[in-house]
């Protein structure tokens, strides 16, 4: 089975980190109850067996073997000490080596050159070689997974430069990125456009796909879900965190558990890219389990209602993990995958049912990729994910392009960066953001071919093979 | 099939010796082998399993149901984990000539098993994905044909929903069959949307499983395959198959058939192209009507008692155009729980033309103006713009 390695960068993406770890270990604790260190426990776990100093790695075998001690496939990496020393003495802090932590003591000060440029050249050996010697522990490395944010320094500089690394270490294994991007109403950073649009230009060159969600989007989904923080007002980050973690467990679902319709991770690129500039993936999950079922009933009914639901609701504006509106713009393509006892013909009704109201582009009118896996999520009997590319992801661009101008036109904060960088890299940035604005809205206005009607397309295909048919099929 | 010494055509007794993965075995690392030490002869069939992740494999080993006589031979089963992505490139060009050489043994010890009755193989895959499609249906059938030249190769394709299982469906399956045109002597197409509808109007399934689909398919093959399917005439080996009666299991016991209760739907259905019995236009009557599909020779199969019956109805299946065979028919007892007649035909119709067409079409479609979609994928695992468009050619043009 493929394994994938996660690489958390920043205070945004290690908090979301260790809740991505934390929730993979209950994941598989519930389904594997005998502690057995297997092909599924292997995706994300390294199984490590200490003799006094000596520490070995044992393999999945025949897939009957105990847990020794369990390592994350992954690294964590800030440039403040903050967050991570906060998760001394808990156990999700015994997963990690000091091998695979990296902090430093300054941090980035919000400002993506010193995370790309300073950071980046001081440590990049080390990272090179940390990012390496989690590759070798592998034995089928499929993935990497970064998670960081946009708008801070370290996430977006550093992340960005260390998907940069990946694309040159190891070349064939593919990258994802699941991005925070800054929201417009709750922006604490005055320069996250600024880094904001320096890391989408990085995100596009290196990584395959990114999946970019947006803490408005987040805050609004918790606070639907009836979660606030106790400090009443401060953003429910755990409840935030926990969704977007969430969000990669159910993408990794599939490759993980055993299912009946598989999606390998390698297939969401395959089948949701189109077009090398045409990699963002907005993501909804329905429901969206925030806290723990605590005391929860045990589901036994299968009731289809709710299954039917469960796809209306991921599928609506409210759903998605960016604030806007599919529904308005244009499928590109769109995955739908389930988790739980969901069966074929629960896709293929609800398929149906959804197609008729959203809008797909016209070479691709039926542009579903479905998976089935029967392993649900720890708190909930039964989730759906969705990754879809639309259109409508260049408005929120757009919007980030905005607030980008705003600043850049005036040069404010911009002597902070031009003492890491040329300022031509702020060119290039904004040209590499506008034409990804551009390619989208294309796909959206592009209207078809106007002279061929789709019927007649299909009958003169069909005369085709039919002719060849009656006429005895005398070759090819 | 749970007795093994039955099916002869099926399965061979083999002894199965100690451990899966001796010193000699040809499989490189990376290549699980995951039966434990199993002692004495058995049963194995006669198949290689073969795909490029684990988990299905492995849970299909590990299925032991009570009751069955047989086993998969240890070292006929190989899987490597990377997957296929959904990419028929990445299936032939990455995977084709390791994997082959995996198999290639495997592939050896089956057929000798078979001695000189060896009459060829049946190719078990999808269309949509990327295993399927570009592995097992594109490069291990060519390598197959040019190993055995004078095996007869049947591939049995799935072909996917209609509406969204594989986004690049359309891409994959007319590469596919691209090849299987040169290389296969019948591929015989069943459909997962009518394998759906029958399980949902006919057998009184209300969610159907892909378990439930896979039924289907695997009954019908197993009383298909022991006859000739090879279509008459050469260079189009596209066939498919309608069969009935379609009832639930528990309805048999309460269900008198009688052979033209079952033939005179089934020679309909094959005529106007419809999975099941139900709603079926019967004001097509002959094949001079623009809505009746025109054959070129078919197989009709016949299993279950009352011989004389049977092929008087059979004998109304000259209707659909070509030479028609009548094959099967014996006194056979059938199965517990297996309704007592029992037919099925199959061969090359125009009935698929519309989905090739629709296949056809959509790939057309995204190569007319503006950028290839899609192609940059296919690309980075070595499909060259030509392979694509010797696709589509072969559909369109």
């Amino acid at each position: 089975m493929p394994q994938s390695l996660v690489i958390q960068v920043g205070q945004c993406g290690n908090q979301i980190g260790s809740r991505f770890w934390e929730q993979a270990l209950a994941e598989h604790s519930q389904t594997n109850r005998k502690a057995i260190y297997d092909e599924s426990m292997a995706t994300f776990f390294q199984n490590i067996e200490r003799r006094g100093k000596r520490r070995a790695a044992v393999p999945v075998g025949d897939g009957t073997g105990q847990i020794k001690g369990l390592e994350a496939r992954g690294l964590m990496i800030d440039m403040e000490e903050g967050v991570i020393n906060a998760m001394d003495g808990s156990p999700l802090r015994e997963l990690f080596t000091p091998d695979q932590i990296l902090t430093a003591t300054s941090g980035s000060g919000n400002n993506w050159a010193v995370g790309h440029h300073h950071y980046g050249v001081q440590y990049g050996d080390h990272l090179r070689d940390m990012i390496r010697k989690q590759a070798e522990a592998c034995d089928a490395l499929q993935s990497v997974f970064l998670i960081h944010s946009l708008g801070g320094g370290t996430g977006s500089g550093l992340g960005t430069r260390i998907a940069a690394f990946l694309a040159d270490e190891l070349p064939d294994v593919y990258r994802f990125a699941t991005v925070v991007a800054p929201s417009p109403q709750h922006d604490d950073v005055v320069t996250s456009p600024y880094n904001a649009v320096l890391a989408l230009r990085h995100l596009a060159e290196h990584a395959d796909a990114v999946v970019p969600v947006e803490n408005q989007a987040l805050m609004d989904i918790c606070a639907h879900a009836g979660v606030t923080d106790p400090k009443a007002d401060t953003k429910p980050f755990g409840a935030m965190n926990q969704i977007v973690a969430q969000l990669m467990l159910n993408m990794t679902a599939s490759m993980r558990f055993p299912g009946s319709l598989n999606v390998d991770i390698n297939e969401i690129t395959m089948n949701l890219v189109p077009f090398p500039a045409l990699k963002y993936l907005l993501a909804s999950m329905s429901p969206v389990a925030v806290r723990p079922a605590a005391g929860a009933p045990a589901a036994s009914v299968r009731v289809d209602r709710r299954v039917d639901q469960m796809f209306t609701e991921a599928f609506q504006p409210e759903a998605q993990l960016i604030k806007c509106n599919p529904r308005t713009s244009v499928y590109v393509a769109c995955a739908a995958m389930a988790r739980g006892a969901l069966q074929v013909s629960d896709l293929r009704r609800n398929i149906d049912r959804i197609q008729k109201q959203l809008q797909f582009v016209w070479w691709n009118q039926e542009g579903w990729k479905t998976g089935l896996c029967h392993v649900p999520p720890a708190t909930t009997t039964e989730s759906l994910l969705t990754l879809s590319n639309n259109t409508c992801i260049a408005q929120s661009f757009a919007g980030i392009k905005t607030r980008f101008m705003k600043l850049y036109t005036r040069k404010a904060n911009m002597h902070h960066y031009t003492e890491y960088m040329e300022k031509a890299e702020f060119t290039d940035a904004l040209a590499s953001l506008n034409s990804v604005i551009a390619e989208y809205r294309q796909v959206e206005r592009d209207p078809g071919p106007q002279d061929v009607e789709d019927d007649d397309w299909e009958a003169w295909a069909r005369a085709q093979v039919r002719g060849r048919v009656g006429s005895g099929m005398n070759g090819v | 099939m749970n007795d093994p010494s039955k099916h002869p055509t099926f399965f061979t007794k083999v002894p199965v010796k100690g451990a899966a993965t001796s010193a000699d075995d040809p499989v490189p690392p990376k290549t699980g082998n995951a039966l434990p030490p199993q002692p004495t002869a058995a049963y194995v069939p006669r198949c290689v399993l073969l795909d490029t992740e684990a988990k299905v494999v492995s849970s299909i080993l590990r299925e032991r149901p009570p009751g069955r006589k047989w086993r998969y031979h240890p070292k006929c089963v190989h899987w490597r984990s990377a997957g296929a992505a959904n990419n028929w490139a990445y299936g032939y060009h990455r995977h084709g000539a390791t994997m082959m050489a995996t198999i290639e043994k495997s592939v050896q010890f089956q057929v000798d098993q078979c001695g000189a009755a060896f009459g060829g193989f049946v190719v078990l895959h999808s269309l949509a994905g990327g295993t399927g499609s570009g592995l097992a249906g594109s490069y291990i059938t060519e390598q197959l044909r040019a190993t055995y030249p004078a095996a007869t190769i049947i591939n049995q394709v799935i072909w996917p929903f209609a509406q969204g299982e594989v986004i690049v469906q359309n891409y994959n399956l007319v590469l596919t069959l691209a090849k299987l045109t040169q290389t296969s002597n019948a591929v015989l197409v069943l459909f997962n949307d009518h394998l759906h509808r029958i399980c949902q109007s006919r057998l009184a399934i209300a969610s159907p499983s892909f378990a439930d689909l896979n039924r289907i398919v695997a009954h019908l093959l197993a009383r298909l395959l022991p006859h000739n399917l090879v279509p008459p005439a050469a260079g189009f080996p596209l066939i498919t198959a309608y069969y009935g009666p379609q009832i639930p299991a528990a309805a048999v016991p309460f269900t008198t058939l009688t052979w033209s209760g079952v033939l005179n739907p089934l020679m309909q259905m094959a005529r106007t192209h419809t999975p099941t019995d139900e709603g079926l236009p019967w004001d097509v009557r002959d094949a001079a009507d623009p809505r009746a599909c025109v054959w070129n020779g078919a197989t009709v199969v016949l299993c279950g008692r009352g011989r004389g019956d049977a092929a008087d109805g059979a004998r109304a299946f000259r209707g659909l155009g070509g030479k028609v065979r009548v094959v099967g028919a014996r006194e056979v007892e059938s199965a517990a729980g297996e309704p007592d007649k029992w037919a099925a035909v199959v061969g090359p119709t125009s009935a698929l033309a519309a989905p090739l067409a629709r296949g056809a079409c959509k790939t057309a479609r995204a190569h007319v103006p503006g950028p290839a979609r899609f192609r940059h994928q296919y690309a980075r695992f070595g499909a060259a713009r030509t392979d694509a468009f010797a696709g589509s050619d072969w559909c369109c043009c």
